[in-house]
């Protein structure tokens, strides 16, 4: 993983993990389950979608996915995006370590428990 | 539209983030476009590319920059590191034109830049003092005249003297420095200033060792060309017994910064016929070129023989003279007496001193020795003026123990320029020498007037009216000055000449409009309408003369 993009990880970028942790997406896709994911609060721009996409590919978190159009003729071929083996151990380790900071929040009673 | 517009916004993304991703961006983008419809959404969107912008711009070039950085290590073929081309999009000619033109322009400004020369700014609160090779710097970057230049080789000497104090080195310099000067006098004044002052910040100073001080300091005087002929010789000579004495002194500590010794200006004077005194010191203060040069002491210093100090009555003092500017003030004070010591043009150049410098009057008499009395009838009238001046400085020294020094300050002045239209003056020849003894050229009031002369009066109009024959532009300065303002005048007309003036008339200051000349003009309109001249207030650095202490006179 390049150190200097990803280390720490930036936002975006755990973002597009967990949006792609279910299914593989597309840019738009992207952005449009990480909007939902967030409530609606984080919606990401094309330079910040694909500047993280970038460094996500780069790192081998994320790789490139051929996959057909479903039934629909599309002039223009999207790209789509898959999380990796190291891309989900990444994001996997990162939401632990965000788990034990709401755990030390919840016992700080900074959190109640309904929150996680 | 939105389109063209974010199309706008992605040109300032690096080339390879376009290259890869700039239609998927636009195809997003397109799609947003497409599903958020409506005002609120329409803003919501601009909002977000605009924040996209703002924080992705930054991310696409770090990841620019990360491929650089690792592609230009990578090696080559044979494994030896090397440059790669990043880009295979050529550089457009427009692009090479106009780095190019912006690249030649800045080489260009930079050399403009180095070549002028560097002004000397005093640091703010460094109360206008400079360093010894500041002084040195500002010398070099003056225009060479022959006075400046020995004024340079002096600066030089005191600079390279002062590294490590060595006395010897010191004297050799500012001998070096003072023989090649005629005013020698006024050079070993500024000699001995400037070891004292050196001393004082030596130790600021990073000094090399003493021997190259020597060194240097001899290698100075053998540079100087030596004295041309036996009067110069002669000067050197006394200048060196002089500057030992003083340096001497100066080690010593048993001397005040601003005297000499009488012993040593003595061996200065040919055929000893004069006494010892102590005239004024040079300030080394940072100052720019002043205007209305006072009269510094140079040659043999000259004293009369006998001189008499009488008191007069209070009340005599009150029988004043208008002086322009700066009010009224009697002949007969000091401070008068000063100012015509010294060639103060006007009182503000008489600084400091006490309160009754401007009350107490005096009857000073002084006896001029025969053999000075029989050489001051050869010398012009200039000569005679400076000589006679010296000898008051040195009365003023002796007798009333005056210590000062000059300064140059800026002050309130009328400057005189040539008006829009330029000047109207016509140059005439210089007016003859006259020696002590001849007849007067004028003997009867009807009498044309003899060339350098002038006469003003009042007409039955109340109307000052000036006439003169070949008398130069200051002179003019000195004659108007009273009815302008309560300011110095400078003249900036550049006419170096002698000129005529034929009734110029103009309403005295303050009594205009009760004049009963009905179109009778201030003096500014009469130079303007004459001469072309124009009188414009301003500032500018004025010689002065500071006066740090000063005793009633001692009794005869």
């Amino acid at each position: 993983m390049p150190k200097r993009k990803l280390d720490p990880l930036p936002s975006a970028a755990f973002q597009i993990m967990l949006a792609l942790a279910d299914s593989d997406l597309h840019g738009y896709a992207i952005m449009r389950q990480i909007e939902e994911q967030s409530g609606g609060r984080l919606r990401l721009g094309p330079g910040t979608l694909y500047g993280s996409i970038q460094a996500l590919l780069e790192g081998k978190l994320i790789e490139e996915v051929d996959r057909p159009e479903d039934g629909e003729v599309r002039q223009e071929r999207r790209r789509y995006y898959r999380l990796t083996v190291a891309g989900r151990k990444l994001a996997r380790s990162e939401a632990e370590k965000m788990a034990d900071v709401l755990r030390v929040a919840r016992d700080r009673k900074i959190l109640r428990g309904d929150y996680v | 539209m939105s389109e063209k517009m974010y199309t706008g916004l992605l040109r300032l993304y690096p080339s390879g983030f376009r290259r890869e991703y700039g239609d998927a961006a636009l195809r997003l983008i397109r799609d947003r476009f497409r599903d958020e419809t409506g005002f609120f959404k329409r803003i919501r969107l601009w909002r977000d590319l605009a924040t996209d912008v703002l924080v992705g711009l930054p991310q696409a070039y770090r990841n620019s920059y990360a491929e650089t950085e690792v592609v230009s290590l990578s090696p080559n073929a044979e494994g030896i590191p090397s440059f790669k081309v990043l880009s295979e999009v050529p550089l457009r000619r427009g692009s090479i034109f106009v780095g190019g033109i912006v690249s030649l322009s800045a080489i260009a400004a930079f050399g403009f830049v180095l070549s002028q020369p560097i002004a000397y700014l005093p640091l703010p609160g460094s109360n206008a003092r400079m360093s010894p090779i500041e002084s040195v710097m500002q010398r070099l970057n003056r225009t060479t005249d022959p006075n400046s230049a020995v004024d340079s080789r002096l600066d030089v000497a005191k600079f390279l003297s002062a590294g490590a104090g060595d006395s010897q080195a010191q004297s050799s310099a500012t001998q070096a420095a003072s023989v090649s000067k005629p005013n020698t006098t006024a050079s070993l004044h500024e000699s001995k200033n400037a070891t004292v002052e050196l001393d004082r910040v030596a130790p600021l100073q990073n000094h090399s060792p003493k021997d190259h001080s020597k060194k240097w300091g001899k290698a100075l005087a053998a540079f100087e060309s030596p004295p041309q002929d036996e009067k110069q010789r002669n000067l050197g000579a006394n200048a060196k017994v002089l500057a030992d004495e003083l340096n001497a002194e100066v080690r010593n500590g048993s001397r005040d910064s601003h005297t000499f010794t009488e012993q040593g200006l003595n061996s200065l004077s040919p055929g000893g016929a004069t006494a010892g005194c102590n005239l004024v010191s040079v300030s080394q203060t940072a100052q720019p070129e002043p205007e209305l040069l006072l009269f510094h002491a140079s040659g043999p210093l000259l004293s009369y023989e006998v001189a008499t100090v009488k008191p007069l009555a209070p009340d005599v003092a009150s029988s004043v003279v208008r002086l322009p500017p700066g009010g009224s003030l009697s002949p007969l004070t000091i401070r008068r007496y000063i100012m015509n010591a010294y060639g103060a043009v006007y009182p503000p150049q008489i600084v400091g001193g006490p309160d009754w410098l401007n009350k107490d009057a005096y009857d000073i008499k002084g006896k001029v020795p025969d053999e000075l009395e029989s050489a001051l009838q050869k010398m012009t009238r200039e000569e005679r003026i400076d000589k006679t001046r010296i000898m008051q400085q040195c009365l003023l020294a002796d007798r009333f123990h005056l210590k000062a020094h000059f300064e140059t300050r800026v002050l309130p002045v009328y400057e005189l320029v040539p008006a829009k239209g330029g000047l109207k003056i016509t140059e005439v020849h210089a007016p003859p020498e006259t020696k002590p003894g001849d007849s007067p050229m004028r003997s009867r009031t009807d009498d044309p007037l003899p060339p350098g002369s002038s006469t003003t009066a009042i007409n039955s109009n109340g109307l000052r009216v000036l006439n003169a024959r070949a008398i130069k532009m200051q002179l003019l300065t000195r004659i108007i000055v009273g009815d302008i303002g309560d300011r110095p005048i400078v003249d900036h007309t550049g006419f170096t000449g002698y000129f005529d003036i034929t009734d110029l008339t103009w309403a005295p200051l303050g009594d205009a409009g009760s004049t009963s000349e009905p179109d009778g003009s201030s003096i500014q309109g009469a130079l303007k309408e004459k001469f072309g001249l124009r009188v414009v207030p301003t500032r500018d650095p004025i010689e002065v003369l500071v006066v740090d202490t000063i005793d009633r006179p001692t009794p005869n």
